[in-house]
This record gives structure tokens, C-alpha cells and sequence, in this order.
């Protein structure tokens, strides 16, 4: 049974890494993307150009893939600053417990009451548009569910009998940290990461497509599907495959952060119920 | 009960906090642009921000409880004027996207679980996965083109009345029912394994007697938590579908806010949303006590 | 006498993640009407699925072979239905664990007047008036404050008894009850106990008993069956299960008992999936012969009422 999962496992991982190769080396495998050829301007998809072409004669295609560079780059950036703030506070408040801890909860309870979606706008609307702000607002959210788990993973380790044990036998806090409860919580963080990527990328494309982070020039796939959606009507493609590309990227993330889950056995119902 | 209201009222009161220092850092922010000048001491006199920090949450709050939340600088309507108007239209597609998404979720759940394993199970899980994942806004888009355009099923523009809020809110429940098929399935699976669906097996009762009269009532209180987290993320992601389909509603509006600096009507709406937030989520805590009699004991505990 | 429960050659098994396992091989075994029988056995015999097994019901994945007849009907040809008219109503189970055996968010008097509106057809609050009845009887001091509790507000002997109260209400002829004392205090066990007996005395019903407490099989049961690896390998009248033990291994049960100096009986039950050569018990066997480990033995009866299966007496 453990063996047709992994290998599960692996087809996806593998995919993923292909895809994210892809994105990259886009620069090599594409050009910068803002050649423009006059003489192609706003073609079908066909042989030549498999998504087709924009209206300034640019391959849709090659746009897409760098498009999403930029997104996964800033996902991943955003992500990795999230998780080192939250794993930083969940630890810390899960380790020294004490008032550290309840602030920590009562932190999270109030956060968690906003809608962030409107909250992010707000923070957009203070801190002006662009990719600066942008980042502020995603990873004023993202660091909780880091911190919610670490903490979690802390607390069950440090309150279970075999760190009684490690005390008793006359370990130090240091050693007990390095030896069981670091592995532990780097074990649930990292598929959690992963899965987070993909949550973010879509933040970034679903908030640059709504004109309020990444700005053109600059070549991002929300950006490119709402400049698809202004040729709705007459060349669909725009806007269809950028999307897809998204979806697609976005898919495998998602399905990859699951199998890593399953894998490792890290079912929190608070993930269930928030997804 | 108490622990309850307590927290109710602490994030009532902290909710007002950033708020404060946001009104602040506006007129921060607009004491650039000298054009706003005036209207932003007119503004700091109505809510008397020129006084100290505690007067002028207790005057907002004062204000906020008389339900005056002052004027929209655009329309010079008064802001919860605004709301009420648009209100209608986020309202009916939250509740059409969340009751499509129940329906969906909840019986392709069961019938997910019934058939466990299964091609249908399979398939079932495999597109939910892919529904998670992909970005709704693109889908909503993609759904405009192929239903409004494309086939000529649906209306295009979004001032049609009720007609124009079947596409969108076919979109928004479709996305919703992801995580409801998936946590409806788990739960039944879940609940089917636990020693007391062997007790009642052994009093007789047949397959459809224990779903209905004891899994149900296990299931429902994940359910609904489920529930209250998709209407909570409706109300931000109705935002950017409003938006897409050009519907009149209060996310639309507000996005128009925040690009002209209307601020009476940004804090007012993100008001009104916070606080119904909170509301949904004290609903929730309600109904998950009022069900589950081990939430009760937990309670009682402390 | 005629048996009201029978069982020739009933065997269990089902795949499990770590292998194929063979949880009941082969028992022989007829209860006669009012005739209570006690299983004893370790943790990990086979006694709780052989209990089971009689009701079907066993995880679906399990098979079962040989023949069960209940007044003459073969309970393994039945279909689910006709075999849900036998749950609950002719054979009562009473299931271990009852911590997590009651609907977690359904009120406990409801439970029962389930069970009670399910084999006969009384209105919602006679029903009600003869739960509340049956827990009287059942030594419960207020019936009405426990029939509106939940089953977290109950503690684990409270829980036990309602499940007796449950099973009692069919007036069933047969009940199985499993592992019914299992982690309780020695005050609740006997309310336990004694609950049981009334149960046996208000529906004046057979029984089988799955524990794998002696001193507890003894107190209520009229013969005791002894139970390893899956087969019974010792069944007599109780009293001579304590006078007169022929299997190794009942005699180092009996020598395992508090009051009898708690000896400890070496090794550990050998597993379900990779069953030894031979007699099963040969490996913890202190009478272990070169025979013992080639050949297996069968049931030899050698009193009437008293049957072995032991290669020292074949």
C-alpha cells in the first residue's frame, strides 16, 4: 500500500519539477517575452504559436510561462517569510507558554475574525499599489497558519512523556530542541509550505488581476488575464490560456502539499475545516 | 456562555483599534496630494480625531452604535445608504452560491463516501482537488465567455435582475462545494469506523435508518463549520466576481471606493463586513455548542 | 436437549494490512436454552470476533465459513435484512468499549426508546415511561436525570449499564455480551454484574459471555469455554474449569490470578497471522512434547460435559 503512494508521490513531483523547471529557465527557453511582431498581431492559436498571439504580436504562450515566474517567484518569497515568522512564534509561544502563549491565541482569534480578503484591500488601499505592498498584505495573514501548526506540533512534543524522559536522563533544552522537536515540526512545515505556495500564487495573480499589485510592464498572469478580459469578445485566448497555465501550476502545487501530507500522516482538522 | 460573550467583546473592541491608527495614517497619506487638505480636517473634525486616541474610538463607537457612519464623498449619500441599496444583490448571491454549494457538496459527498473507492469516488476527488485549486476568478471569466457569449444562456451584464446572478453564483457555489464534498466525505468515513455504528448495527437498525437517525446529526456540525468558512470567504471573493460580472453589489462598490479614496465608504463597508464576520462566526460557536454535547462539557469544564 | 444456539466449525477470517488472519479456526460450540456460556480468553484470541461473527457483524472484509443455527435457522444464510430482524430482537449485543459505543449527540434515554420502539410498537412516551422502568430495575437511582443526559456525561459503569438497559429491551432469548467489565473499578463491576444477572433473570435468556476475566466468567457463568489463538481449546461446568483444568493453558490462567499468586505464564499469544506448526500453544507450553509440535490436536471429550484439546490427551 506504502508503495503505491509514493509512487504516486513521485509522478507528481515530478511534474511539478518539470513545470517549475519550465518557468525557470522561461528566460532561455523564451526571450523576455515583450518582442513585438507587427506583422502576427492577435492570431489564433495555431502550429506556430500554440496559445496564440497578443494584440502587440507577442506569443502568449511564451508570456504565460514568464508570466508565472514572477508569480511563483513572489509566491515563494511571500511563503518563505511567512513560514519563518510563523514557525518563529508558534514555537516561541508554544515553548515558553505563559503569557506569550495566551497573547499568541488571543492574536490568532482576532485575526482570524476579519475577512482577510477585505482586510488585504485595506492595507493595499494605505500602502498604495504595487508588488511591495502587496507582499505586506499576504504575509500579514499567511504567517498564522504556520505559527497555528508549529505551535501545535510544539506543544504535543514538549508535553509528551519521552521529553520527560529526555529531561530526566538529564538532557538540556537545547538538545531536546534540536533532537525531537525540530525534526518534528520541519516534518508538518514543509508539505504545509508547499500547499501554501500555491494558495499565495493565486492571491498574487487574483489581486495583480484585480490592478492593485503587480503592475505592467512587468508580465504576471493576473495581469495578463484581465488584459485578456478587455478582448473578451473577439480573442478569447487571451484570457483563456494564461488562466489555464495558472491552473494548471496552481493544481499541482495543491496535489503535490496534499501527497506530502498524506505521506507524512499530518491531517490537522483545523486544515480540513478551513479548506 | 460567558467565555463566549467575552470574546465577542474583546475582538468587537480590538476590531476597532486598527481602524484607528488606519484613519490616522490616511490623513497621513492625503496631507500629500494638499488637494484633500480641507477635506481631511473637515473629516478629522466630524470624527474628532484631532482629540487623543480613547475619545475618538468611544466617538466612532458612539457614532457606529447610532448606526451613523457618516457620508460617501463621491455621492454625498449617506454611506449605510449605499450599503442597503447593494446589499440586496451580494446578499441573494451569497445565499444562492451557498446553497448551490451545500446541495452539490453535501450529496456528492455521501454519495462519494457510499461508493468509496470506486470510479465515482475517484473521479468525485480528483475533480475537487482540481475545483480547489483553480483560480475562481479565471473560472468566473472563462464561464462568462462560454455561457453569456459563447451559447447565449445567460445574461451578460449584471443589471438584470435575478437572472444575472444564476452564472455568478453557479461559479461561487461550484468553488464552495469543494470543501464540503471533501469534508463530508471524510466525516461519513470517518463516523462508519467509530465502535457506535457497531451498536447500532447490532439493535437492528438497517443501512439508510443508522444514516439518517444518528450519522446525520454526527456529520452536521462539521458541516456547518464548513459552511461558515466558505460564507466568510464569500464575502471577500464576492469582491472580485461582483467585479467580473459587473454586478451592482456591495464588493463591487467597495472596490470603486478604494480606487477613488472614498474613505467615509471604505471604513464603513469594511466595518459592516468585519462585524458580520464576527456575527457568523459567534453563529457558528452557537450552533456547534447547541449540538455537539461534548463542546458543552468542554465549556462547563473550565 | 435442543441448542438454541449452535455453532459447527465456525471459522473468521480477513485481510488486514499486515498479512492474512485467521481469527476463529474451526469452533464447535452449542448453548443450550438459559444456559449461560463464558469465552475467556487474552486480549487478541479471537473471542470478540467470534462474538461478532454469530451477528455478522464482522468489517466487510471478513469471510466467514462453517454453520451458525439459532433455533434452527442458519443465521450465515440469511440476508442483511432477515438478519436485521435477529439483531437487537432474538440475540442481543452488547458491545465492548461502551465509552464509544453510544451516539455521542443523542440523549441516552432517546437511545433506548429507539431500541424499544424498534421491536414493539408503543408510542414514543410509553416507550419513555418503560425506559426509564428498565433503568430502575437496573439499580440507576434517578432514570429520568440519566434517560436526558448524553453519554459524555456518563461515567464508564453508568455507560455499561445502559448498554445492558439497550439490549434488555427486546427480551431477547440470547445475548453476547463482550468484555462487559473491561476497565472498570471493582465497585462497578459488580453493579456490572449484577445488572447482567438481571438482564438474564427479566428476559430469561441464554447467553454468551466474551471476557477475559476468570473470577468474572465465574461469578455468572454456567459453563466457561476457553479460548486461544482463535480455537477453544477447553470448554466445561465451571466449577470443574476451577477443580479440574486439563489444558496447560487454562492452568496457567488460573495460576496468573491475584488470589492465586499472579505466577506469570511465559511468552506472549502467538499472532493470528503466522499460526505455529502443530498445537498452538506448544511455544508457551510447559508439558511441550516433540508431538506437540507436529501434530494438532482435536476436541476430545473426556467427561461428559468436559472437552480437551490437548495432544497429552488425545
Amino acid at each position: 500500500m506504502k508503495n503505491k503512494n509514493d509512487k504516486k508521490l513521485c509522478i507528481q513531483g515530478a511534474i511539478l519539477l518539470v513545470l517549475l523547471l519550465v518557468v525557470v529557465f522561461s528566460g532561455v527557453l523564451f526571450g523576455k517575452g515583450d518582442v513585438i511582431h507587427t506583422d502576427i498581431m492577435s492570431q489564433k492559436p495555431s502550429l506556430q504559436h500554440i496559445f496564440g498571439t497578443d494584440p502587440l504580436g507577442r506569443d502568449v504562450l511564451s508570456r504565460a510561462f514568464i508570466g508565472m515566474r514572477l508569480s511563483l517567484l513572489l509566491g515563494f518569497i511571500a511563503q518563505l517569510i511567512c513560514m519563518a515568522i510563523g514557525v518563529i512564534v508558534g514555537c516561541a509561544s508554544a515553548y515558553f507558554g505563559g503569557i506569550l502563549d495566551k497573547l499568541f491565541v488571543f492574536l490568532q482569534n482576532v485575526i482570524l475574525s476579519f475577512p482577510s480578503m477585505v482586510l488585504t484591500f485595506c492595507v493595499l488601499m494605505l500602502l498604495g499599489n504595487g508588488i511591495f505592498s502587496m507582499m505586506v498584505a499576504l504575509c500579514l495573514f499567511g504567517w498564522l497558519s504556520y505559527a497555528r501548526l508549529a505551535r501545535s506540533q510544539v506543544r504535543a512534543i514538549k508535553d509528551a512523556n519521552f521529553i520527560n524522559g529526555a529531561k530526566a536522563v538529564g538532557s538540556s533544552n537545547l538538545q531536546i530542541i534540536f533532537r525531537h522537536i525540530v525534526p518534528n515540526v520541519i516534518r508538518t512545515i514543509i508539505p504545509m509550505f508547499t500547499l501554501m505556495i500555491g494558495h499565495s500564487v493565486l492571491g498574487i495573480a487574483g489581486l495583480s488581476f484585480l490592478g492593485f499589485g503587480v503592475q505592467p510592464p512587468h508580465a504576471e498572469i493576473g495581469l495578463m488575464i484581465r488584459d485578456g478580459m478587455s478582448y473578451i469578445r473577439t480573442f478569447p485566448w487571451l484570457f483563456i490560456f494564461p488562466g489555464f497555465v495558472l491552473a494548471v501550476y496552481s493544481v499541482m502545487l495543491n496535489v503535490v502539499g496534499d501527497s506530502l501530507q498524506d505521506r507524512l500522516d499530518i491531517h490537522d482538522s483545523a486544515n480540513i475545516s478551513r479548506m | 456562555m460567558t467565555a463566549l460573550f467575552v470574546s465577542f467583546t474583546a475582538y468587537a473592541l480590538l476590531y476597532f483599534s486598527p481602524g484607528d491608527p488606519a484613519e490616522l495614517l490616511l490623513m497621513e497619506k492625503t496631507g500629500g496630494p494638499g488637494l484633500q487638505l480641507n477635506v481631511v480636517r473637515e473629516y478629522a473634525e466630524i470624527l474628532g480625531t484631532n482629540k487623543g486616541l480613547l475619545p475618538m474610538y468611544k466617538n466612532w463607537l458612539v457614532k457606529m452604535l447610532q448606526l451613523d457612519l457618516g457620508r460617501s464623498y463621491r455621492t454625498g449619500r449617506p454611506v449605510w445608504v449605499e450599503f442597503k441599496t447593494r446589499f440586496v444583490t451580494s446578499a441573494s448571491l451569497a445565499v444562492m452560491a451557498t446553497a448551490l454549494s451545500l446541495l452539490i457538496g453535501v450529496s456528492l459527498g455521501m454519495l462519494s463516501a457510499k461508493y468509496k473507492n470506486r470510479l465515482f469516488d475517484k473521479l468525485t476527488r480528483i475533480i475537487s482537488a482540481v475545483n480547489m485549486s483553480v483560480p475562481s476568478f479565471w473560472l468566473a471569466i472563462v464561464s462568462m465567455w462560454l455561457f453569456a457569449m459563447k451559447l447565449k444562456i445567460a445574461p451578460i451584464s449584471g443589471d438584470q435582475g435575478f437572472k444575472s446572478l444564476i452564472l455568478p453564483s453557479c461559479v461561487l457555489g461550484i468553488a464552495g462545494s469543494a470543501g464540503l464534498i471533501r469534508i463530508t466525505r471524510i466525516c461519513i468515513l470517518e463516523n462508519l469506523n467509530e465502535e457506535y455504528v457497531v451498536t447500532l448495527r447490532a439493535k437492528g437498525l438497517s443501512e439508510s435508518e443508522r444514516f439518517r437517525k444518528h450519522i446525520l446529526k454526527n456529520i452536521s456540525l462539521p458541516i456547518i463549520t464548513m459552511v461558515t468558512s466558505n460564507v466568510i470567504s464569500l464575502i471577500g471573493g464576492s469582491i472580485i466576481i461582483e467585479n467580473i460580472f459587473g454586478l451592482p453589489g456591495i464588493g463591487n462598490y467597495l472596490i470603486k471606493s478604494i480606487q477613488l479614496k472614498d474613505f467615509p465608504v471604505i471604513l464603513g463597508f469594511v466595518f459592516i463586513m468585519s462585524l458580520t464576520v464576527v456575527i457568523l462566526n459567534l453563529i457558528s460557536e452557537l450552533v456547534s455548542y447547541a449540538l455537539d454535547p461534548r463542546i458543552r462539557m468542554e465549556v462547563y469544564e473550565k | 436437549m435442543d441448542s438454541i444456539l449452535e455453532l459447527k466449525n465456525v471459522s473468521t477470517t480477513f485481510n488486514s494490512r499486515d498479512g492474512f488472519v485467521k481469527a476463529v479456526s474451526g469452533v464447535d460450540l452449542a448453548i443450550a436454552p438459559g444456559e449461560i456460556v463464558g469465552l475467556v480468553g487474552e486480549t487478541g484470541c479471537g473471542k470478540s470476533v467470534l462474538g461478532q461473527t454469530i451477528l455478522r457483524l464482522t468489517p466487510s472484509s471478513a469471510r466467514t465459513e462453517g454453520s451458525i443455527l439459532f433455533n434452527g435457522d442458519e443465521l450465515t444464510a440469511m440476508s442483511e435484512k432477515q438478519l436485521q430482524n435477529v439483531r437487537g430482537r432474538e440475540i442481543a449485543y452488547i458491545n465492548q468499549n461502551p465509552s464509544e459505543s453510544l451516539d455521542p449527540v443523542m440523549k441516552v434515554g432517546n437511545q433506548i426508546v429507539e431500541s424499544i420502539r424498534l421491536y414493539e410498537k408503543i408510542s414514543k412516551n410509553a416507550a419513555a415511561r418503560k425506559a426509564g422502568e428498565i433503568l430502575q430495575s437496573l439499580s440507576f437511582e434517578d432514570p429520568d436525570a440519566i434517560m436526558s443526559k448524553y453519554p459524555v456525561e456518563l461515567s464508564g459503569g453508568m455507560k455499561q449499564r445502559v448498554m445492558v438497559a439497550m439490549a434488555m429491551c427486546g427480551r431477547p432469548p440470547f445475548m453476547i455480551a463482550d468484555e462487559p467489565t473491561k476497565g472498570l473499578d471493582a465497585l462497578v463491576r459488580g453493579q456490572v454484574i449484577d445488572s447482567l444477572r438481571r438482564f438474564i433473570e427479566y428476559a430469561r435468556c441464554a447467553g454468551l459471555i466474551i471476557t477475559h476475566d476468570l473470577k468474572f466468567a465465574r461469578a455468572i457463568c454456567d459453563r466457561i469455554a476457553i479460548m486461544y489463538a482463535g480455537e477453544i481449546v477447553e470448554i466445561a461446568p465451571k466449577e470443574e474449569v476451577f477443580s479440574k483444568p486439563l489444558h496447560p493453558y487454562l492452568e496457567g490462567l488460573i495460576a496468573s490470578m491475584p488470589q492465586n499468586g499472579l505466577h506469570v505464564l511465559e511468552g506472549s499469544p502467538c499472532s493470528l497471522i503466522d499460526l505455529p506448526e502443530g498445537c498452538r500453544f506448544h511455544e508457551r507450553c510447559r508439558y511441550c512434547t516433540d508431538r506437540c509440535t507436529r501434530s494438532h490436536p482435536n476436541m476430545k471429550a473426556l467427561a461428559p460435559d468436559h472437552e480437551v484439546r490437548c495432544c497429552r490427551y488425545d
